[in-house]
Formats: C-alpha cells, sequence, structure tokens
C-alpha cells in the first residue's frame, strides 16, 4: 500500500489540488444561470472516480508504450550507425574476408533482437519490414564473401568482380557499386522500419 | 542408430575464412577435408546422424559454407539424398543458414547431374 501511494503520489497530488480548486471554486465564485449542488449523488460521485481511473490508467500506458518505442527506436540508430561503419569498411574495394562476414552476422543479430524486442511487447510485428531488412543483409554478405569456385574462374576468366587472396577480399568497381546500393537500400529500410516504429 | 556432433567453432576454428585454402587461413576446403568428409563418412558407414552445429563462430562467409557443403557433392561425390538424410544443422544464431546449406547442396546436385 505504501509503495502503491509512493508510486502515485503525483497522480494523488494532482487529484487532490484539482478537487481543491474545484472547491475553492464553487465556494468564492457564483457563475450566473449556474448553481452549484450541495449533495453528491453518489453515482455521480462513481462516475468522476472512473473518469479519473481510466484517465490516469490510459494517460501511464501511452507513456509506458512511448518510452518502449523510444528505446527500439534509439537502438535501430545504432544499428544504423553500424550499418555506415559496415560499408565504410567495404567502400574501397577491399575488406578481410572474416571481418566481411562476421559484420554481416552481427547485424543480422542486431536486427533479430530488435524483432524479438517488438514481439516480446504489444506492438504491431513489423514482420515484412524485417523480412526485407534480413534478405539486404544476407545479399549484402553473398555480395561480399561469394567468391567464384574453380570451374566458375574458369569460365568467367580474369574478369571477375570479386577475389580473395591472403584472406583479404577485392571487390571490382562494379561490385562496389552494386554493395553500395544495397547499403543505401538497407539504411532507407531501417528508417522505415523507425518512422512506422514511431507512428504504431 | 548413434550421433556424431560436430561443433565448428570448437573443433575447427572461432573465425571461419575463405572458400579456398590458397585463399586464407580456416577455409571451407580444409574444414570439408579435414573435419567434415572424414566424420560425413564415419556417420554414413554406421548409419549415425551427422549434427553439425554452426553457432558459436563470428560468422560464416557464404563461399566457405559453399565450399563445405556444395563440395560434399560437387568434390568429394556424396549424393544429395545421403546428405539430407544424415546431416542435421544447428543454427540458433542465424537460423536462416540451414536454408542457404540446403540452397547450397540442391545447386551442387543439379550441376552434377547437368554435367
Amino acid at each position: 500500500m505504501l509503495n502503491w501511494l509512493h508510486k502515485h503520489k503525483f497522480h494523488l497530488l494532482f487529484i487532490a489540488f484539482s478537487l481543491c480548486i474545484g472547491f475553492c471554486i464553487g465556494k468564492f465564485t457564483s457563475v450566473p444561470y449556474f448553481e452549484v449542488e450541495k449533495k453528491w449523488n453518489i453515482l455521480t460521485l462513481l462516475q468522476v472516480f472512473c473518469t479519473l481511473f481510466i484517465g490516469i490508467y490510459v494517460a501511464g500506458k501511452i507513456q509506458k508504450n512511448k518510452t518502449e518505442k523510444d528505446l527500439l527506436i534509439k537502438r535501430i540508430d545504432s544499428i544504423l550507425e553500424f550499418v555506415d561503419e559496415c560499408y565504410t569498411s567495404v567502400s574501397d574495394g577491399e575488406i578481410e574476408y572474416s571481418e566481411a562476414a562476421s559484420r554481416m552476422k552481427r547485424a543480422s543479430q542486431m536486427v533479430t533482437n530488435i524483432q524479438q524486442a517488438i514481439s516480446t511487447l504489444n506492438l504491431p510485428n513489423h514482420s515484412n519490414e524485417f523480412v526485407e531488412i534480413l534478405g539486404l543483409v544476407r545479399e549484402i554478405r553473398d555480395l561480399t564473401t561469394n567468391t567464384p569456385n574453380n570451374l566458375q574462374k574458369q569460365v568467367k576468366g580474369s574478369n571477375l568482380p570479386i577475389e580473395v587472396q591472403d584472406g583479404i577480399v577485392t571487390l571490382a568497381n562494379e561490385r562496389v557499386n552494386v554493395v553500395s546500393m544495397k547499403y543505401d537500400s538497407l539504411k532507407h529500410k531501417l528508417l522505415m522500419l523507425q518512422l512506422s516504429l514511431n507512428q504504431s | 542408430m548413434g550421433t556424431i556432433k560436430i561443433k565448428i567453432s570448437k573443433e575447427f576454428s572461432e573465425a571461419p575464412g575463405p572458400r579456398y585454402v590458397i585463399e586464407g587461413g580456416a577455409s571451407g576446403e580444409l574444414f570439408r577435408k579435414s573435419v567434415l568428409s572424414p566424420k560425413f563418412r564415419e556417420a554414413l558407414a554406421g548409419s549415425h546422424k551427422l549434427v553439425i552445429d554452426l553457432d558459436g563462430t563470428a560468422g560464416y562467409g557464404t563461399s566457405f559454407l559453399e565450399e563445405s557443403f556444395g563440395g560434399l557433392i560437387r568434390e568429394e561425390g556424396f549424393s544429395m539424398e545421403d546428405i539430407i538424410k544424415t546431416i542435421e544443422i544447428i543454427s540458433v544464431e542465424e537460423p536462416y543458414l540451414k536454408d542457404d546449406i540446403h540452397e547450397y547442396l540442391t545447386k551442387a546436385a543439379n550441376a552434377e547431374l547437368v554435367a
């Protein structure tokens, strides 16, 4: 009980303050054509308390949802920063193979964690957006780590979009351009997810 | 029917590398030749299940997985049917890798049919 009082002290103070104001207005002012009833009907009183309770409950619920959404949106901000970092690491056309693979694993896990967090809250699941985002992460992983096998090397000759030597991946200019476009799409999808989370 | 297990992060590497040995360390080719293929043969001979746990690594590149699993068909000559029957993949951290591996196997099997 004490805990409850402590937790809701501001609400209770606000109610007490409002009642005082109402009492003062009723006591010291008289509005023409209106008259203050000296007796209160018990049903009216119940109605007042129900309205107050619903008001406080709805306000609390909205505030809680807003805080949760803000946390998720901030987390997507950190994914966007990470995606920018990933793009910078590959933009000059060279990256360590295991680094390219591990960055994409981390990106997909960060996105999956957001998806799991959303599913534990009572928020719309945005499943289509997540499918698209994870699909793009996989496409980028393929574009930066899918090196040709010997047969493909023979067929394509020296005109390869991606090569590996000493564990370092080298991307041809055209491949870097494709990867850049995929990163742009990924950032756009993440931004759209932030917007739709904000609206939900 | 028993079970043979491979946890790649412990038995091979925490940071899997590229496709071929000449391309860098911890390659898919090395994994297939030194770990996957011998254990697969053992599982197949004893009618055991081969459970491969992909979790715990820094992440897999596409060509590492393609060379490891697609290579079982392309380089080692195993059949798709035996592989599907024998191998079970565990991947909690990246569940989509199961589908990816299935796709590599299907493509390798189709390429073998065409050849």
